[in-house]
């Protein structure tokens, strides 16, 4: 038995420690207030070192990283409160281009010249991966689609949207170009500053279909969950260390306000919480995964167990924080929103906590 | 013991919903409705305050000689309730239920006669110095200094967290005027005019993208000695009357059950993602219903103590449990909302206001373009005006005798 980090993992986390330093919260803020709520030239320096290719099988053009390897990289990610989607932009298309049998698309993402971005949720649907609001039709050509899709994430940073819609009952991914006719996109600010958009179609025709059905989609939503799961990890020890910095420096009553009993049992219940959360994760991301059952249910446990650990954790956090901690001008602030959109990635903690109880 | 109202205050409650239903517009219900942030904008604001001033009710918590209502407790509680029931714009605090009191009970007839007729007509929109940097919840540290130089104060240093300090025409703060004393009995109450060279507003920004708070840097600012309420010295007993009123006199529970009641119904429309309605799911339901106990519970708190205060006795530290429980419960209700609305929740626009012909078109519902800015916003509760923590401590020592 070992938990330490390999020389690698060292690797991939210092590399994103340095990647994402100089963003200061200024910075962060500037970066998510623009237009597209990132900067595809930084999407480029992330490929450039590997991070998206990490997702991918070497046989695929990848790097072959581990899930392990990719939850410790979103992890480092949350941990710098980086503003990078790299979870829902990079290793999610990659897991679904690769599983799916989509090359030529997969080897543009791994390089990161393409965005691609999945549409699944659907307003009817929460968080159910079912696609019932988006309709694919045979014809001639192939396939072309029709219905709406909500908060599809980086909206307008993509340049292929992967499409869930139902085919006669079963649900599959369609590939869609950016300026396929008859798509149309409303953008819109989530509380992480990116801009996800609400996207219809109306008998567009798809490029090509994925080699995927339900259990495939439920294994790529598995995956992401876990990787949620690391980023908020990340999220909250920082929110935990900020915290824990500010208390002691912060004086009231002409005393750090870490002095007091009242706050300091609080933080203890804080650091717990994150032991656990981070005990958690590891359990999940060091599951066998030759049981997909197995597997799937540790990951939406640990979804729905370190989500509500770092709500937790970020709400204390700005409590401590007083005034400052409402503001947009602390990274406190930051991780608490990031927390909340990753918290109900893939489903929230009730729809995530029900699917751990329910595959007992 | 009964809980139910006179005859005489079911008369006055059908006085007030009838002007409720008169007067109330579209525009200004839309407005509090879609306002998100603490402070509703004074465009709204001051046009539902204009209204009320018009009808003589816009002054409930004075006396009746300086332009009060002279209505009983119970009145003034069926009043918010009616308000809060028709969704009206809740009026800013600033001046009439901070300073406007403190210049009833401390002020001149001479301070009276200048400044609470600007107040009521809302001819003058007030702000507030208290916190500061070094200051948050240890407020009696507070370090801007006044010295007096021939007839004017003259005021330095700084002020934090000053809601709407770039509207306001007046600014009332705590200021240093004695460093050799108990740190509380060196403080002193002035009133000082926001438009002057030595005053600069700074924006803060806050998560949710509002602009409500502000930075107020006081370099060589002035105010005439004639604005400083009660003597020098004073000012800390002042600030801690000023404060029970900020905590406690208003009711918390009818614009809580009010959002309850909003979130069982969208909890009927809503589907759950897995056949029926969010409603239906029974972890949902019972997390719903917990907050509506509390929030009953609630009333029936308040509800004592305007009891009490019908019966002539002060208002206390009772003020503290009721603005722990409220904004606690506030809390609650807006991380219901949010899970509630599912995916639609996460939008945050950045636009505003999110009322009137500019506003952008909401994704999903108006409801959920406004619930994550709630939700970022109403974390300040448990913060301004004394956090949990300060609101604890006073309990512990004054009512538990710890």
């Amino acid at each position: 038995m070992n938990f330490d980090l390999s020389d690698e993992h060292h690797m991939f986390v210092s590399a994103i420690e340095r990647f994402a330093a100089p963003i200061d919260v200024a910075a962060r803020r500037r970066l998510r207030l623009s237009p597209a709520g990132y900067d595809r030239a930084r999407w480029t320096q992330l490929a450039d070192m590997g991070l998206i290719a990490l997702a991918a099988g070497a046989d695929a053009g990848g790097l072959g990283g581990s899930a392990v390897d990719l939850a410790l990289v979103a992890q480092a990610i949350g941990a710098a409160n980086a503003p990078d989607p790299l979870i829902e932009l990079g290793i999610l298309p990659a897991l679904l281009l690769e599983r799916g049998g989509a090359g030529a698309a997969l080897e543009g993402v791994l390089a990161g010249t393409t965005i691609a971005t999945l549409a699944w949720t659907e307003r009817g649907q929460r968080y159910s991966l079912n696609a019932t609001g988006m309709k694919a039709d045979q014809n001639a050509d192939g396939f072309a689609l029709t219905g709406e899709k909500t908060m599809v994430p980086g909206a307008l940073l993509a340049d292929l949207f992967i499409v869930t819609a139902d085919v006669g009952g079963a649900t599959a991914c369609f590939l869609v170009p950016k300026d396929a006719p008859g798509l149309c996109l409303r953008a819109y600010r989530l509380a992480d500053g990116s801009i996800a958009g609400e996207l219809t179609l109306a008998r567009t025709p798809a490029t090509a279909r994925l080699a995927l059905d339900n259990a495939g989609l439920a294994a790529m939503a598995a995956d992401m969950r876990l990787y949620a799961a690391a980023e908020m990890v990340g999220l909250s020890q920082r929110l935990l260390d900020d915290t824990l910095a500010y208390v002691k420096q912060r004086e009231q009553f002409g005393i750090a306000i870490g002095s007091f009993q009242a706050l300091q049992h609080r933080l203890v219940d804080c650091y717990a919480r994150q032991e656990q959360s981070r005990s958690m994760l590891y359990r999940a991301m060091l599951t066998d995964r030759a049981d997909a059952a197995t597997w799937h249910r540790a990951a939406a446990g640990a979804k729905a167990f370190i989500g509500e650990n770092s709500n937790a954790i970020a709400r204390e956090a700005v409590q401590m924080h007083g005034g400052m901690g409402i503001t947009d001008e602390l990274a406190i602030g930051h991780a608490l929103k990031r927390v909340l959109v990753l918290d109900r990635l893939f489903g929230d903690a009730d729809t995530a906590l029900a699917d751990y109880a329910l595959a007992a | 013991m009964d809980m139910d109202f006179s005859s005489q205050d079911i008369a006055f409650r059908n006085e007030v919903r009838a002007f409720l239903q008169n007067n109330l517009t579209d525009r200004l219900r839309d407005g509090a409705r879609r306002t998100p942030s603490v402070f509703v904008e004074p465009d709204i604001g001051m046009e539902w305050h204009r209204i009320l001033y018009r009808q003589g009710w816009v002054a409930p918590h004075w006396p009746k000689e300086d332009g009060g209502t002279g209505w009983s407790p119970t009145q003034k509680f069926i009043f918010e309730r009616e308000c809060a029931l028709a969704g009206a714009p809740a009026l800013s605090i600033l001046g009439l239920r901070l300073v406007g009191p403190v210049i009833c009970a401390f002020g001149t007839p001479e301070q009276k006669a200048r400044f609470l007729p600007r107040i009521l007509s809302g001819d003058d929109y007030w702000c507030q110095g208290y916190s500061e940097p070094g200051s948050g919840s240890d407020l009696a540290s507070l370090k801007t200094s006044a010295r007096l130089e021939g007839g004017d104060y003259v005021i330095n240093g700084s002020k934090i967290w000053t809601t709407h300090a770039h509207h306001a025409d007046w600014i009332f703060a705590l200021v240093r005027t004695d460093a050799t004393v108990k740190k509380q009995a060196g403080i002193t109450f002035l009133l000082v005019p926001m438009d002057q060279p030595g005053i600069s507003v700074t924006p803060i920004p806050s998560m949710s993208g509002d602009h409500e708070v502000n930075a107020v840097f006081f370099t060589d600012a002035r105010t005439s000695a004639e604005n400083r309420i009660g003597a020098e010295g004073q000012g800390w007993s002042i600030a801690k009357f000023l404060l029970e009123n900020e905590r406690g006199g208003s009711c918390y529970a009818p614009r809580l059950l009010q959002s309850i009641g909003r979130l069982e119904q969208l909890a009927q429309t809503q589907p759950s993602g897995s056949g029926g309605m969010i409603g239906h799911d029974p972890r949902f339901r019972d997390r719903l219903a917990r907050v509506r106990l509390e929030a009953e519970a609630l009333e029936i708190t308040e509800l004592r103590i305007l009891a009490e205060l019908a019966k002539g006795r002060a208002p206390g530290p009772q003020t503290s449990l009721v603005k722990l429980l409220g904004s606690n419960i506030g809390q609650r209700i807006d991380t219901l909302r949010l899970e509630l609305l599912g995916p639609d929740a996460l939008q945050l626009p950045l636009e505003r206001p999110l009322y009137g012909n500019e506003a952008p078109e909401p994704v999903g519902s108006e409801d959920a373009q406004t619930a994550m800015i709630q939700y970022l916003n109403n974390r300040a509760a448990t913060i301004f005006g004394g956090s949990d923590e300060v609101q604890k401590n006073i309990i512990a020592k004054t009512v538990l005798g710890l």
